[in-house]
């Protein structure tokens, strides 16, 4: 078998339900009207030569290679630009044509390396099989002006440009422009000087604004854009579909390897959440599986002062199993717990919520999803009736107006963000959809080439009840509510309450602007759009729920969207944006300590009769701990053994004094990880983890998309995950014995309602299934609450604005708040170790130019960013992006350690912590703290793993 | 119990019971959530100390609790 590249029919799809025939060399063909010609005869596997066409970019018809013959009308006709007409009768292939395009192949070729037997894109090139396609034999013109031995740039990490080799097709520019919507690139020059450009001429891929996305790579016909690894390994023998472990847009890719090494991940064009489109995580950053620093061998050590053990797997759970076991026979299972992860299959988070349920006898388990979306199911569920976004993806394509609340999609959730920037520029030939951009801070999306947001709503950070109060106020008062649909579709007396509430004068723009800082006329005007302007959809991310009133934000969200009649269709609802790929999945799969998968309370009989009898066990009927009272619990000293799988709490969640303080508490921590992380310093088993590349399972999206994860090597540290967890509950003697993963699926849809239709073998047969998959809804659901609300009548909640806890003073005058950028990932554990650090090599305190010319700070120095719960240092970035009074971090880096500086707030409602809103001061500083530099030592003195040699002596 | 502990969980009742304001029964609608969300032996915790600190909401939510 040779390389075979997924199938490329030329030009777009049509979305046009009317169909035309047409006859193409003799063969009749039914297509949807808009349909190209070239689609139409690829559709019948008639492969008309072509070199500008690829079908992830509208038509452009330079190349002059695609042209046929069309019975009654003259010339020949680029087919990528003719659409398909009922009773066209087309010829791709006679002697003009052949002729013609002889011609035009001819010179390409004369201005064309022909080292093709060197080249990295031999036996994937274009150029190559277009050359063969039309019979080019012989090349006459002389070899005198080309653009032939220009230098590469080979700036960017992952991929060389090589203008030599450049055909100046522009499919390149055009991938940047019309799948990634960054627009880096352009054609300088003219003819033989024709060169592709990032940027200003004196720019490199690395300097420009080039976001390293790979769309262009994947367009490029010839090896003038190609990965690295394809220069050095060569091309793939063979392809295996898996699903990205990076953020929750759950991007589809062609694992493509040779061998058990994987050569690239190029993104599938017919997964549904990405369409063929990727970032450059998912694309790029995976070499982190293979990193050196990955520990493949168990440990173990009997305190955490000691240096590791290597030890064999029966060892290790073995230590691990007695050591649970003890603890539970002297301080009962109230003391055991544990935590499962966002980045783990939904089958490995099942197992380990199992293992904390029926295993220890405890409720005790808690994911990470609680410092990201606790607050989204808290308030989703008590408004709508179920805990999830409303929409799919691709709905976004029918939204009028999006309104997007803290959250920043183009650098957090970036393939999503380029689809949604799709629609804001109207490239799809419909009128562009407005956009609300509501974020304390001037993210790209209010401002960045060809998109700039209609009204911008500066919010100061902590205040996003008050704004969404103010904008239902407007609503409310000007007559913009949908009276028919809240009739209709929700309980009408808790309207009207609600309508009173946010009709009160207090609650009036005018009124709300001095706690919110906007404008008034700009939240008047914002309100009137997003009850107006059509379909509105509404996106919203961490800066929603991380905050003391992060429910209260979430209620306020689905209060809007139900008044003006946002609900259950297609280009409307509320969408949580999830941070990592598998949230919806390690909530719905009952890692809250109250509720079993599927979301049901643990308090619930029924439900536990059901699980009860399928695990052989009683349970518990009572909640079990959070990870913040986990911690407490333990300082306390009545919670004492932790499982911790893939997370790391120590730099993840906030107040990291607390968090250490917790973990040294505790007489037995696992960590089940790839990598010795921050948590493990405070661990005394380590078992090696295995990734996404090494096991097979299922990942859910943020909409509510199930997706097959592929094993595409064997795990180096010998066991998959979920088989870890197993072997662990059989060493404390829970016979377990599951042998493949898609047994655990068939368990949770055997238990879980929602689930009742999901199984491996419709997920491979199907590509995905959206929940609820049920006799309702048997092939899933792409948007929900079609016909009514999932609970009945939807539920309007009032939220009054409570202001946090955490406030400014003469001490802290400045509010500090967090996110993302587009190269690293949550807590770096996997970007940190790929070449994704050459764009972010440090976390950066933004700081206004106001607030930085009162403390002498400049671009680059040194600062002493304090809080009440702690301090630390970084460089500052003076910008005005933060207005004055708010600075800026991201979270990425373990020296940094910006949760030394927040606080211990959280959401009332589901304790998610409150990492946006943080009083601080910054001022000069000379380097680390004093924190910073014990921490570093103690880390150190953590990460130590005994030698050979030294178990030798002893 | 660290003090820590106490004073956490205080504030966390407080919180609730501040949330919940709105609702038709706010004692009421503080008891269920604490009862839907809270592990025992933090309820019990609250119990030990005795009312001291809690918002007068708070305090009502935790009488109920303790007829339940």
């Amino acid at each position: 078998m040779t390389y075979q590249p997924q199938a490329d029919f030329g030009t777009p799809e049509s979305r046009s339900t009317e169909q035309v025939t047409l006859t193409i060399d003799g063969r009749p063909v039914t297509v949807p009207a808009g349909t190209s010609v070239m689609r139409a005869a690829a559709e019948i596997e008639c492969s008309i030569p072509k070199l500008c066409a690829t079908d992830s970019l509208e038509s452009f018809g330079s190349c002059r290679l695609c042209l046929v013959e069309i019975d009654g009308r003259r010339g020949t006709p680029a087919s990528c630009t003719t659409p398909a007409e009922n009773g066209m009768v087309v010829h791709t292939q006679t002697p003009h044509l052949q002729k013609l395009r002889k011609g035009v192949m001819e010179l390409y070729i004369s201005d064309h390396p022909l080292d093709c037997l060197t080249c990295a894109a031999n036996g994937d090139c274009e150029l190559q099989e277009q050359a063969g396609a039309v019979g080019l034999r012989d090349v006459r013109y002389p070899v005198e002006a080309t653009h032939l031995g220009q230098a590469k740039d080979q700036s960017n990490p992952y991929f060389d440009f090589d203008p030599s080799k450049c055909i100046a097709c522009s499919r390149c520019i055009r991938a940047c422009d019309e799948v990634q919507g960054t627009l880096a690139l352009t054609m300088q020059g003219r003819g033989f000087d024709s060169k592709i450009s990032p940027g200003l001429a004196s720019e490199n891929f690395m300097s420009s604004e080039c976001v390293s996305c790979g769309a262009c790579v994947q367009a490029c016909p010839t090896a003038t854009l190609v990965e690295k690894n394809v220069v050095e390994i060569g091309t793939p023998d063979r392809s295996v579909v898996t699903t990205c472990a990076y953020c929750g847009v759950g991007c589809t890719f062609r694992a493509e390897m040779r061998g058990e090494q994987l050569v690239r991940m190029v993104p599938w064009k017919d997964g549904k959440a990405n369409h063929g489109h990727s970032c450059v995580k998912g694309r790029f950053a995976w070499g982190y599986a293979q990193h050196a620093e990955r520990i493949t061998k168990p440990m173990i050590r009997d305190r955490i002062d000691q240096p590791w053990r290597e030890v064999s797997w029966e060892e290790a759970l073995g230590f691990a199993a007695a050591r649970f076991t003890a603890i539970k026979a002297d301080y009962g299972a109230g003391a055991l717990g544990g935590i499962t992860s966002s980045r783990c299959t939904n089958e490995e988070t099942y197992l380990v919520q199992k293992l904390v349920r029926a295993g220890f006898g405890s409720n005790n388990v808690d994911t990470c999803a609680r410092v990201c979306h606790s607050p989204t199911g808290y308030g989703l569920n008590k408004t709508f009736g179920t805990s999830a976004g409303t929409q799919d993806f691709d709905s976004v394509d029918d939204s009028d107006v999006i309104l997007v609340i803290g959250a920043n999609p183009t650098d957090a959730h970036p393939v999503f963000g380029s689809h949604m920037k799709r629609r804001l520029r109207g490239l799809d030939g419909r009128p562009a959809a407005k956009l609300i951009v509501i974020d304390p801070r001037r993210t790209d999306l209010v401002r960045s080439p060809h998109i700039e947001a209609d009204h911008h709503l500066a919010l100061r950070p902590g205040t996003n009840v008050a704004v969404l109060t103010a904008m239902a106020h407007v609503i409310v008062t000007e007559g913009l509510a949908d009276e028919a649909f809240i009739r209709e579709r929700c309980d009408w007396e808790e309207y009207q309450d609600w309508a009173e509430f946010v009709s009160l004068p207090t609650n009036s723009p005018e009124n709300l602007s001095v706690v919110t800082q906007v404008p008034a006329e700009t939240l008047r005007a914002a309100a009137r759009l997003y009850a107006n302007g059509g379909n509105a959809a509404i996106y919203y991310g961490l800066g929603v729920t991380e905050h003391s009133q992060g429910s209260s934000t979430v209620i306020a969200i689905a209060n809007l969207a139900m008044a003006t009649g946002n609900i259950g269709r297609r280009g409307v609802g509320v969408n949580p944006l999830r941070g990592q790929n598998n949230v919806q999945g390690s909530c719905d799969m009952g890692s809250f300590p109250h509720e079993l998968p599927g979301y049901r309370h643990i308090s619930n009989a029924e439900t536990r009769a059901l699980f009860e009898k399928d695990w052989g066990v009683t349970l518990h009927p009572e909640p079990g701990l959070r990870i913040p009272n986990m911690l407490d619990a333990a300082v306390d000293g009545t919670f004492r053994a932790l499982y911790v799988q893939g997370e790391d709490i120590l730099q993840s969640d906030p107040n990291t004094h607390h968090v250490a303080a917790g973990l040294a508490a505790m007489d037995c921590v696992i960590v089940h990880d790839l990598f010795l992380n921050e948590t493990a310093n405070y661990a005394h088993v380590f078992l090696p983890g295995s990734s996404f590349l090494e096991k097979d399972g299922t990942f859910t999206n943020a909409e509510r998309r199930i997706q097959l994860v592929r094993k595409v090597m064997t795990p180096v540290n010998g066991m998959a995950d979920w088989e870890v967890t197993q072997a662990l509950a059989n060493a404390m003697g829970f016979g377990w014995n599951y042998t493949h993963p898609s047994e655990i699926m068939d368990e949770i849809a055997r238990l879980t309602p929602s689930f009742a239709g999901v199984s491996f073998d419709r997920l491979d047969k199907e590509g995905s299934l959206q929940w609820p998959v049920n006799d309702a809804a048997p092939d899933g659901s792409p948007i929900m609450h079609v016909d009514g609300f999932v609970r009945g009548k939807g539920k309007f909640v009032v939220t009054d604005y409570i202001p946090t806890e955490e406030k400014t003073g003469p001490r802290f005058p400045l509010l500090l708040t967090t996110g993302r950028i587009l190269s690293q990932y949550n807590v770096g554990a996997q970007t940190r170790r790929t070449e994704n650090s050459m764009w972010h090599g440090e976390d950066r305190l933004e700081i206004h130019p106001i607030d930085a010319e009162d403390r002498g700070i400049r671009t680059d120095d040194w600062v002493k960013l304090a809080s009440r719960a702690g301090e630390t240092t970084l460089r500052a970035l003076v910008t005005d992006r933060v207005a004055p009074g708010v600075v800026y971090t991201t979270f990425h880096h373990p020296d940094t350690q910006a949760n030394v500086v927040t606080t211990d707030f959280s959401d009332w409602a589901t304790n998610c912590p409150e990492y946006k809103v943080t009083a601080v001061q910054v001022g000069a500083s000379n380097g680390p703290t004093d924190w910073q530099r014990d921490y570093d030592e103690q880390a150190r003195q953590s990460r130590r793993i005994a030698t050979i040699e030294a178990e030798a002596a002893e | 119990m660290s003090s820590d502990t106490h004073a956490t969980l205080i504030r966390m009742a407080n919180q609730i019971a501040q949330g919940l304001t709105r609702e038709p029964d706010p004692a009421g609608a503080t008891a269920d959530h604490i009862r839907l969300y809270w592990e025992p032996r933090m309820i019990a915790a609250i119990r030990a100390s005795g009312p001291e600190g809690l918002s007068p909401v708070a305090a009502q939510a935790f009488a109920r609790l303790e007829q339940a």
